[in-house]
């Protein structure tokens, strides 16, 4: 479904990633993991095409993302990411419609059937209630669900999740994990980059272990405590601590 | 990005000044005598007044004065800021413009509504006396006009023999004291200083109308310094008291620091020629005793 | 699905708000056309834009002055409203405008040129007007330091400085030109609706009325943009292309005004604004609103300039600014 092949990135400072190659499977979750920096936000916005890597390329459905148009390649992966910025008041509805922007143009309004899709999103992820409420007015667990929601409304085969459950409560962050078991189960193909290894371990079918410039593919279960010291470069009595 | 905006404007200033304005001449059409008129400057009233048709003036712009009885006339605003439709509204027959100050395209407008417009040229003062007789003579009254040009023509010849075998004074004519602002070369008051016998001390100067500061009036060292003052009874105290710091400008030392009613000697009119000898008189006390060239217009 | 009650309330709140601005725009429009230092009876008004007869002074004050002054109004507010919103939306800084962002001032500075080289081609005026807006955006964003992406204040900062630096080189100019010249330099710097004519203004109101469509089919794109660009391009807009057209679109309707009124300030910064807390932040609802609002404003300022200090004439970009700079207070201060 998407694959990453000798991708290198690098900012201004550092190098980020160095031919790093990778396959996500069609209907697999996939974790990503990795300390601060290592470049899990950076692959996820390699694979919407919000970054372009300097060398190497980018495929989703065996066609490098360069050669989508952005409305061909909106259709095929959506993304919920972190800081959106809300200052003009959107509603939870108007945010969630906006996800049908792929499908619609100057001459194509949304129809009846666009509003639907957004309403069954919205029910999907528990935010029917919220829709007329002005989005900066909401919880960070409500706003997360809204824009998954609307990626929702995207209706693409993909989603990339940036931190999910960062902000979230507890309570918060158990409703998300569920909605992404649930949408898992729908054979969405999910990438998520998180530092919630707990969350990661309990949907994920496999683990992009960023260290060190380099990906590296792993099993949930590999998720063991040498390896997090490995990776994170936590001591022992850190970990107890 | 900046440096280029700024380096343009210095160099079209540059152009701008040495640029002399295109200017509309009043065209002499159908004479008929017009029976109401709106002048639009002070000057504009004074010129129609003097062809003997101040009873026909039916509306004025602000600060119009003369004759007097068009102080109780209705106002059609400032003369570049006058409402178009206030002078519509009067109905004149005729509008008397003048090419120094009033938009042209205001005065464009007001043609367009069907209301015969003459622009009198008045920006230096040879133009006043062409312009008094464009004007007569498309207002039936060129005899007139004549008479008034002779007048003045005898006035300045009268100063000009007077002045002609004494040393020229150095002047400063300022509008304005804070900041100083005076006329530049080839302005209308560039001409009048010099027509009255003195050498003005920014004749020199490109800019039609340059501020100065104290300290380049200072370093000019004007003989006499004259204000042209709108409120010569409130400014006389205040500008005296504030020049008698500067003792080193020579007028200052010599107590030759005078303010002149701004009326006299900033409206092209064929009362100019008033200004003219009172300016005389202000720069050569002892040649103009007792008005030795009193102009004599109606 | 049902429409839930908010969405039939957010339909009739819009159509309430279209409705209430057309009568205003309409009764401040009459207003403006019966009202003058003329007295001409309504009756007399209606013939005369019906027939012209050049004859009757009455008709002519109604057709060479009154009709192209109001309709002048109603096509710059129409047409700055709309840009205010296109850079708002661009810069998702409700304090953005034309006017804030020094966009005016560097259109009327581009059309001082054209007066101080007594450039005689057509469309000198709106061409340079253009050039000097354009050149503006360019200096902001470099002075800010941002990319088209900027949303702190200090595009506006910049936006400020520019305006400083234009302030400058007016008082340059005006301190060497020619007295007589003086007034049609201020008119570019202060704004004024005295000077329309239908030959200038039927130009610049069909290619305002272009750039309206252009802008409408663009609503959309505005509205994932203002959810955030990394939103707005996962969802499916270019966003490069977007930005630039948008910059463009909201740069040729600020020049093309000014070409033909000058710079009347706080007109697309007031009303969007107005209008958000109206209807909310819809752009396909805003457009129309904010045009419609605009309109009615720049009528309303008119009038008043004209009326105020009777038979003296007000810039109407005075009367604006004494509407518009207490809202702007408002909103500086509601912004924390």
């Amino acid at each position: 479904m998407i694959e990453l092949r000798d991708v290198s990135v690098a900012y201004e400072t550092s190098q980020v990633l160095e031919r790093v190659s990778f396959r996500v499977q069609r209907g697999a979750f996939t974790g990503l993991a990795g300390a601060n920096g290592s470049g899990k936000t950076t692959i996820l916005r390699l694979m919407a095409r919000l970054h372009t890597p300097h060398t190497g390329e980018v495929l989703v459905d065996d066609r490098d993302v360069a050669s989508y148009s952005r409305r061909e390649l909106a259709r095929l992966v959506s993304g919920v990411w972190q800081r959106p910025s809300l200052s003009f008041g959107f509603t939870a509805r108007q945010i969630v419609l906006l996800g049908r922007t792929p499908y619609l143009s100057p001459l194509r309004w949304e129809t009846r059937d666009d509003e639907a899709i957004a309403g069954k999103a919205m029910e999907e992820t528990q935010t029917a209630h919220l829709a007329s409420r002005i989005a900066s007015t909401l919880s960070a667990g409500e706003l997360q669900r809204v824009f998954i929601a609307a990626a929702l409304a995207q209706q693409t085969r993909v989603l990339l999740l940036d931190e999910p459950t960062s902000f979230l409560d507890l309570r918060q962050a158990a409703r998300l994990s569920a909605l992404l078991k649930r949408l898992s189960g729908n054979g969405i193909t999910i990438v998520c980059a998180s530092h919630d290894l707990a969350l990661l371990r309990r949907h994920a079918t496999s683990i992009v272990i960023l260290a060190d410039r380099q990906a590296s593919t792993t099993t949930p279960d590999a998720l063991t405590r040498e390896m997090l010291t490995r990776v994170f470069d936590i001591h022992e009595e850190e970990w107890y601590a | 990005m900046l440096n280029a905006y700024l380096l343009l404007f210095l160099i079209l200033t540059g152009w701008v000044t040495g640029n002399p304005d295109s200017v509309v001449s009043a065209q002499p059409r159908d004479i008929h005598p017009p029976t109401r008129i709106v002048t639009l400057a002070p000057s504009c009233a004074e010129i129609v007044a003097g062809l003997g048709l101040g009873d026909k003036i039916a509306g004025v712009t602000q600060y119009t004065d003369w004759p007097p009885r068009v102080q109780s006339l209705p106002k059609v605003g400032g003369f570049t800021d006058f409402s178009i439709e206030a002078v519509a509204a009067l109905k004149p027959d005729l509008v008397v413009a003048t090419d120094d100050g009033n938009p042209s395209d205001a005065l464009r407008r007001i043609e367009r509504l069907g209301i015969r417009v003459v622009t009198l040229k008045l920006q230096s003062y040879g133009a006043i006396e062409e312009s008094i007789v464009t004007l007569g003579d498309a207002v039936g009254r060129g005899q007139q006009a004549r008479h008034l040009v002779a007048e003045m023509k005898r006035v300045e010849a009268c100063v000009a023999a007077r002045t002609r075998n004494v040393p020229h004074p150095s002047v400063l004519l300022a509008y304005e004291m804070a900041p100083i602002v005076t006329a530049g070369a080839g302005t209308f008051t560039d001409q009048l200083i010099t027509m009255a016998g003195g050498a003005s001390i920014t004749h020199d100067v490109a800019t039609p109308y340059p501020r100065l500061t104290i300290e380049s009036v200072v370093a000019r060292k004007p003989g006499v310094i004259i204000v042209s003052s709108m409120n010569p009874q409130l400014d006389t105290k205040r500008w005296m008291e504030w020049l008698r710091k500067w003792p080193a400008i020579p007028a200052v030392q010599r107590n030759r620091v005078h303010i002149v009613d701004s009326t006299n000697v900033d409206r092209p009119s064929q009362r100019i020629v008033i200004g003219l000898e009172l300016l005389a008189r202000t720069i050569h006390p002892t040649l103009f005793a007792h008005g030795e060239c009193r102009a004599e217009l109606p | 699905m049902p429409r839930g009650a908010a969405v039939v309330s957010e339909r009739t709140r819009f159509f309430a708000t279209i409705a209430v601005l057309l009568v205003a725009l309409i009764v401040c429009t009459v207003l403006s056309l019966v009202t003058g230092a003329m007295p001409i009876a309504p009756r007399n008004v209606v013939s005369a834009i019906l027939h012209s007869d050049p004859s009757d002074i009455n008709n002519s004050v109604i057709r060479v002055i009154r009709l192209p002054r109001v309709a002048s109004a109603i096509v710059v507010g129409w047409a700055l409203a709309l840009a205010g919103l296109c850079f708002q939306a661009l810069l998702r800084n409700p304090l953005a405008s034309e006017y804030t962002l020094g966009v005016s001032s560097g259109a009327s500075l581009g059309a001082v040129l054209v007066a101080l080289l007594h450039i005689a081609m057509p469309l000198a005026t709106p061409l340079f007007a253009f050039g000097g807006a354009l050149s503006t955006i360019a200096i902001v964003i470099w002075l800010s330091r941002a990319r088209l992406a900027f949303e702190t204040n200090s595009t506006i900062l910049a936006g400020v400085i520019f305006t400083s630096l234009a302030n400058a080189a007016l008082s340059l100019i005006l301190s060497v030109v020619s007295p007589n010249e003086l007034h049609t330099f201020f008119f570019w710097f202060m704004g004024s609706f005295a000077n329309s004519e239908w030959t200038t203004l039927i130009p610049v109101a069909v290619v305002v009325a272009l750039l309206s469509i252009v802008l409408y089919a663009f609503a959309w794109q505005m509205n994932a943009l203002g959810v955030g660009d990394d939103f707005a391009a996962q969802a499916g807009v270019p966003i490069e292309r977007t930005r630039t057209a948008l910059f463009v679109l909201a740069s040729l309707l600020t020049a093309f005004v000014v070409s033909i009124a000058g710079t009347i300030g706080f007109v697309g910064l007031v009303v969007p604004h107005l209008a958000r807390l109206a209807i909310g932040v819809d752009n396909r609802k805003l457009i129309p609103v904010a045009a419609l609002g605009g309109a009615a404003l720049c009528v309303a300022a008119d009038l008043l300039a004209r009326t105020l200090l009777a038979p003296n004439e007000l810039p109407a970009g005075v009367v604006t600014a004494f509407i518009g700079v207490p809202v702007f207070v408002m909103l500086m201060r509601r912004r924390r």
